[in-house]
């Protein structure tokens, strides 16, 4: 079972950038992940067609599960 | 006349990825793309280690990579 951490932004244009973390720790907690992204957007490193990234739009936790079929 | 054109940059983190049969380490990378090309050492540090710290792979470093177009 592969889990994947999908954290989206958006920029002033709504634009919308993902950017995903493989295996997340199962102790992350909403305030860890909201300050991070924080921080992720305060650092001014992503931005979206030349424009950076303003709000936090989302945090999910996705899991695939696949099954081996032959 | 050729030139060097800056195309894109990409954000490169390095993890420990377990051990090969010889016991070597192995590495697994994840890269990001969007990344601004004036984006300070400061500010990728700080993506590089938020990210690093949301999973469970032992961080190793990062790396800023840059594509060029020779044109």
């Amino acid at each position: 079972m592969a889990k994947s951490l999908q954290l989206q932004f958006e920029t002033t244009t709504g634009k919308r950038l993902m950017v995903t973390v493989d295996d997340p720790k199962d102790s992350l907690t909403n305030t860890e992940i909201e300050v991070g992204m924080e921080a992720i957007i305060a650092s001014n490193v992503f931005h979206v067609e030349g424009i950076p990234l303003s709000i936090v739009k989302s945090a999910r936790v996705v899991e695939r599960n696949v099954t081996q079929i032959i | 006349m050729a030139n060097l054109e800056y195309k894109q940059a990409v954000l490169k983190l390095v993890f420990e990825g377990g051990l090969t049969e010889e016991g070597k380490m192995k590495t697994k990378s994840k890269s990001y793309r969007n990344i601004q090309a004036s984006a300070s050492a400061e500010g990728l540090d700080t993506v590089a280690t938020t990210l690093a710290n949301f999973s469970n792979s032992p961080y190793i470093g990062a790396e800023k990579v840059e594509t060029l177009n020779l044109i």
